[in-house]
């Protein structure tokens, strides 16, 4: 579809263009010749209803922090200036995350797009489509080569957004977080300190070097002692086979 | 593959439920395809599960046939794969559309003219194109008709005569909208070309109104619609049918019941035509 260019609709098309705002946006469009008012209100509450149960199912934090009618306000200005492209309605979630940035709703938390990703993270982890499924090792030893599983992710966040509820406003803190749907197809997620953000990235784009050899650049990037990076990476690796994330490249 | 007996739709809200189901309590499964296409970890697994145990048909709500947006071919062309990969061959969507400058998700009443019967119809041409398959229309329920220049069997009749496609009739629908716009469901019943009809749904509304029915799909089936569904096997024989029940879902016994129900009218229409 070309947004920019003007498109002559046929007249049954300017009827659904009619029909579609009012149902959009009722309180603007309150009124179709022709149409009884409350069959019109039929669409319009089935229609939001519809829109609404998927936001919430998604985003129940950020449901929580606000009023009812602010909540009420951010869905419907989500359904009346979104256009969504997307047919899927798990990717209900998706197109909200890309409307909220371009909210111009003054009530939003400033942390509510972070917030928000992070919520979405849960439901994308937990149906990702996995493209190529490698085998989990079953223990660890010298010169390895593994990598991260490909259902597991590592975000940096301008807030503790793992830690927010109605009693627990967040102050900005930088927080690395690992979301990860394990060999078991479990969901689950950490908190993690910046040698364990770094090792993470390294181990995802790794395709031949050793434990030993990742682990050993890490302490040369970051002028760090290689015995520290090697135990605590170390440890880090034991955890991580523990959750069932790491896949082995061997 | 053609579809046989009775069959149930696969909801998230029922799958724990449902998969102490066996083949003897119902003949296939129906899915929305936009609810499985990309979805993996344990309810794409599940999902696995059901199709190899079950004959599926895919039952669409994101197509928007009649929509002024363009047609998705990318999105038409992912349910090919999908029901490549699951081995389906049914693919059934509404007479309807659910976007207009973006999706909407929910149905929508398409004018009832003979220009938006034309354009559907070349629509439906092209993603029968694209398919390999038939497309199904299901008439849809409808609380308001907006632009109205002939009857919804008119319309109906007009696209799957011209499309050349098949029809999927769901019989509380000609009843809720018997009811909301004042025609006789009997006779429309009756007036539809057998040979389009390749399987039905039935399931229960709700009375918002003595003149206005809406359908949910959270309730047991009205006794007025199983008269409908008798007669409709009676004109059209005892073609597959689906129960739909997409929320306020009760025990599964309860489902049963009325999926035996179903199976009981197939088997006494089989026999008076037999005995014709």
């Amino acid at each position: 579809m070309n947004a920019n260019l003007p498109k002559s609709l046929l007249p049954f098309q300017e009827v659904q263009k009619t029909f579609s705002q009012a149902i959009r946006d009722p309180d603007n469009h309150p009124h179709i010749e022709g149409i009884e008012a409350r069959r019109l209100k039929i669409y319009s509450e089935l229609f939001f209803n519809n829109v609404e149960g998927f936001i919430s199912g998604g985003f129940p934090v950020l449901k929580e922090l606000l009023t009812c009618q602010q909540w009420t306000t951010l869905v419907r200005d989500f359904f009346i200036t979104h256009s969504c492209a997307s047919p899927y309605f798990l990717k209900i979630s998706e197109e909200f995350l890309d409307y909220l940035p371009n909210s111009t709703l003054d009530f939003l938390p400033e942390f509510s797009y972070q917030l928000a990703h992070w919520e979405w993270m849960e439901l994308h982890a937990d149906v990702y489509q996995v493209t190529k499924p490698k085998p989990a090792p079953t223990q660890l030893y010298e010169n390895q080569v593994i990598s991260i599983i490909e259902s597991a992710w590592c975000q940096a966040y301008d807030f503790p957004v793992h830690t927010i509820s109605e009693d627990n406003l967040p102050e900005q803190q930088t927080s690395y977080l690992m979301i990860y749907r394990n060999h078991d197809l479990e969901v689950g997620f950490n908190e993690l300190n910046p040698l364990s953000a770094v090792l993470f990235e390294s181990l995802q784009n790794n395709t031949e070097q050793s434990s030993e050899a990742i682990f050993k650049n890490i302490a040369k990037q970051f002028n760090m002692e290689e015995d520290t990076v090697n135990n605590g990476g170390q440890q880090i690796l034991t955890q991580w086979l523990e959750l069932g994330i790491l896949i082995d490249l061997n | 593959m053609t579809l046989n007996g009775s069959g149930l739709g696969l909801r998230r809200g029922m799958m724990e439920e449902m998969k102490q189901l066996t083949n003897q309590d119902v003949d296939f499964l129906e899915v929305a395809p936009e609810n499985w296409i990309g979805v993996g970890g344990r309810l794409g697994k599940t999902f696995r599960e059901f199709t190899e145990r079950f004959p599926f048909a895919c039952h669409g709500l994101s197509l928007s046939i009649g929509s002024p947006d363009e047609l998705d071919i990318e999105f038409v062309k992912s349910v090919k794969s999908f029901m490549d990969e699951h081995n389906i061959d049914i693919y059934s969507e509404h007479l309807s559309y659910c976007s207009n400058e973006g999706h909407m998700y929910d149905l929508l009443p398409i004018p009832f003219t003979e220009e938006a019967a034309n354009y559907v119809a070349q629509r439906v041409k092209q993603v029968q194109d694209i398919l390999q398959r038939p497309l199904i229309l299901e008439n849809v329920s409808t609380y308001a008709s907006p632009g109205q220049e002939m009857s919804e069997l008119e319309f109906m009749t007009h696209v799957l005569n011209k499309a050349d496609c098949k029809m999927l009739l769901d019989v509380n629908n000609v009843y809720v909208n018997s009811i909301n716009h004042g025609f006789d469901a009997k006779q429309y019943i009756k007036a539809l070309p057998t040979k389009r009809i390749e399987y039905m749904h039935v399931a229960g509304h709700f009375d918002e109104a003595e003149d206005l029915l809406v359908d949910t799909h959270g309730a047991s089936i009205k006794p007025l619609v199983w008269e409908l569904l008798a007669l409709s096997y009676a004109q059209h024989g005892p073609l597959a049918t689906l129960l739909e029940r997409d929320f306020n879902f009760p025990p599964m016994s309860e489902l049963l019941r009325e999926i035996n129900q179903i199976k009981q009218y197939q088997q006494g229409a089989q026999h008076e035509r037999q005995l014709a």
